[in-house]
């Protein structure tokens, strides 16, 4: 070993960096299509257009959401909360199953580094011509390979930053202003803070991100048992490890299967050796069962020295992958999910609020008939516009009066309307509580309504 | 050593984790109360458009962008404190340095 290596006890040594060494194989290929299609998702999705508009648009100044044919409201937010907590029941769920797969194939985090990483690759080499670079002193081959890479991960950080933003704000005329450089102050913030949040993590942190700030990562092992699928290097039959000779009997010289070659070392991204069994460090990746896949393959052992195996199948038992655990886990997500669709297919396409006139308590008119105001707002979440008769309910002989006798409002959109309440005199003492109705004309059935109190004098 | 044996990573310092992992942690809190609360409040009603002038088109967008820093820097001093409360305290362990490398 060598003495440039440092040493364990050089506790405030800078960071150093991983050079992972680039593998093949089933993993590798699943972890690219993963990679292709989430990032596909992210960068396509703003782009595809619905009904005139773009198909998925957060306006935040306009406060809604427009997800296809779905348009959100503020007042949807419970679906938002409801979708996080299936998300963190399907964390447990196929943690529970095997691992952390959305550390290994779905986190941003991994995602981006695996493009961040193919970039480097592409500019520098591979691994060891990148640890040969590094350590090389700098000369024109060096600076342009450098440079070529600074330019390709800034251009890639800004354009995830620009599509980012383009979930907020329509892209198609984005990409214009950022051409004509018209760009609004906060539009050009946040691509820039984007841009930055992604080359630093997938740039520059990468797996620190994991071994350091990720929540995930430290409460993962509550959720983990002897019958969770987790990448595991057979030690009975690996061990004990050494190189040999082409075409020596490993049996007769007492060595096991593994041949020390550090192939899996060299491909862990987090710079872990699996030999050592599972560590809090590993991200999943399953690039070290890829790395020795290919050198059993070589040296003609069978394959899944590193596998994905669950502890107890270690230890010599059956494997057991339906558990009551994995089973409670898949009913209520299945609920949950139901009920999501159910609660987004069965939306009421109406909402109504009413606020209160905060300045006057009631007002007697002139006749004697005593009056609320009332800001009303309707919300029309509806494909299409649609017009609105007011109506008051459980309050007797109350006109409901506002500038016309219906309220027209446009395909999902809100409408503010002041809306006068009128009764007449010596009905009402105090405060009452009554329901104002909005209903649709050419859908009398779909009514919605609110409840609002009524004053008149004490 | 061969040209092509990269060294082992090192270690952060404990101040730049903990720093690291209060920014991180304050962020995650933060975007979901940015989200939350202004579910619930629209800023326009809240009274802003008495202090801004109300030309300033962008109003909304700067509300929320304002409100997500505010609800960071709030939530980072809450985290940066429990980790500075957590290692510097009574039960503060050294850190563990064995972890590597140990082989050869």
């Amino acid at each position: 070993m060598s003495a440039t290596q440092p040493v364990a006890e050089s506790l405030y040594a800078a960071h150093q960096k991983v050079y992972a060494r680039e593998v093949s194989g089933r993993f590798a290929r699943l972890r690219t299509l993963s990679v292709l299609v989430l990032l596909g998702l992210f960068y396509g999705l703003p782009w595809l257009r619905w009904n005139g508009r773009q198909a998925v648009l957060f306006d935040l100044p306009a406060r809604k959401f427009f997800i296809f044919g779905l348009t959100l409201f503020p007042q949807d937010f419970y679906l938002l909360t409801w979708l996080l907590i299936m998300a963190a029941l399907s964390l447990f769920f196929f943690t529970a199953l095997a691992g952390r797969l959305w550390c290994g194939y779905a986190c941003p985090q991994t995602v981006w580094t695996e493009v961040f990483v193919w970039l480097e690759r592409l500019t520098e080499g591979n691994r060891s011509q990148q640890i040969k670079l590094d350590k090389a002193p700098w000369s024109m081959r060096k600076i342009s390979r450098k440079a070529a890479k600074q330019f390709l991960w800034v251009g890639f950080a800004l354009f995830t930053g620009m599509t980012f933003v383009g979930f907020f704000s329509p892209i198609e005329g984005l990409a214009g202003k950022i051409a004509g450089g018209a760009l609004s102050f906060w539009e050009g913030f946040w691509v820039i803070f984007y841009a930055t949040a992604t080359y630093g993590n997938a740039g520059f942190l990468r797996e620190q991100v994991c071994k350091y700030m990720c929540p995930y990562a430290r409460f993962q092992s509550a959720m983990f048992d002897r019958n969770t699928l987790i990448i595991s290097y057979d030690g009975a039959r690996g061990e004990p490890r050494g190189s040999r000779g082409r075409g020596v009997d490993a049996r007769s010289t007492g060595l096991g299967d593994c041949v020390d070659c550090t192939l899996c070392v060299q491909a862990c991204p987090t710079g872990i050796d699996i030999r050592k069994g599972l560590q809090y460090e590993c991200i999943a990746c399953a690039a070290c069962i890829d790395a020795c896949d290919s050198v059993m393959d070589k040296v003609g052992y069978p394959r899944g020295l590193v596998r994905y195996a669950t502890q107890a199948e270690m230890e010599g038992l059956p494997k057991h992958l339906v558990r009551p655990r994995v089973v409670v886990y898949a009913s209520i997500l299945g609920v949950l999910l139901s009920g999501f669709v159910y609660a987004v297919t069965h939306r009421m396409p109406f909402d109504l609020d009413v606020l209160r006139d905060r300045n006057t308590l009631y007002r007697e008119l002139d006749d004697g008939r005593i009056e609320n105001v009332f800001t009303v707002r309707i919300i029309n979440k509806d494909q299409r516009a649609h017009d609105f008769r007011l109506t008051a309910a459980n309050l007797a002989n109350a006109v409901v009066d506002s500038d016309s006798p219906t309220q027209h409002v446009n395909a999902e959109d809100v409408k503010t309307v002041v809306v006068r309440v009128r009764i007449p005199p010596g009905q009402e003492r105090g405060g009452h509580s009554f329901t104002l109705a909005a209903q649709p004309v050419d859908q009398p059935k779909l009514i919605v309504t609110s409840r609002a109190r009524f004053f008149a004098e004490p | 050593m061969a040209d092509n044996e990269a060294p082992f990573p090192a270690t952060w310092s404990r101040l730049s984790e903990g720093v690291s992992v209060a920014l991180w942690t304050s962020f995650l809190a933060a975007c979901l109360e940015t989200a939350a609360v202004f579910a619930c409040f629209d800023p326009m009603t809240l009274g802003f458009d008495d202090y801004f002038s109300p030309s300033l088109l962008a109003l909304r967008p700067m509300i929320y962008a304002m409100g997500f820093f505010v609800f960071w820097l709030f939530t980072f001093i809450g985290t940066a404190l429990t980790a500075f409360m957590l290692t510097s305290g009574p039960h503060a362990t050294p850190r563990s340095a064995d972890r590597r490398p140990t082989s050869s």
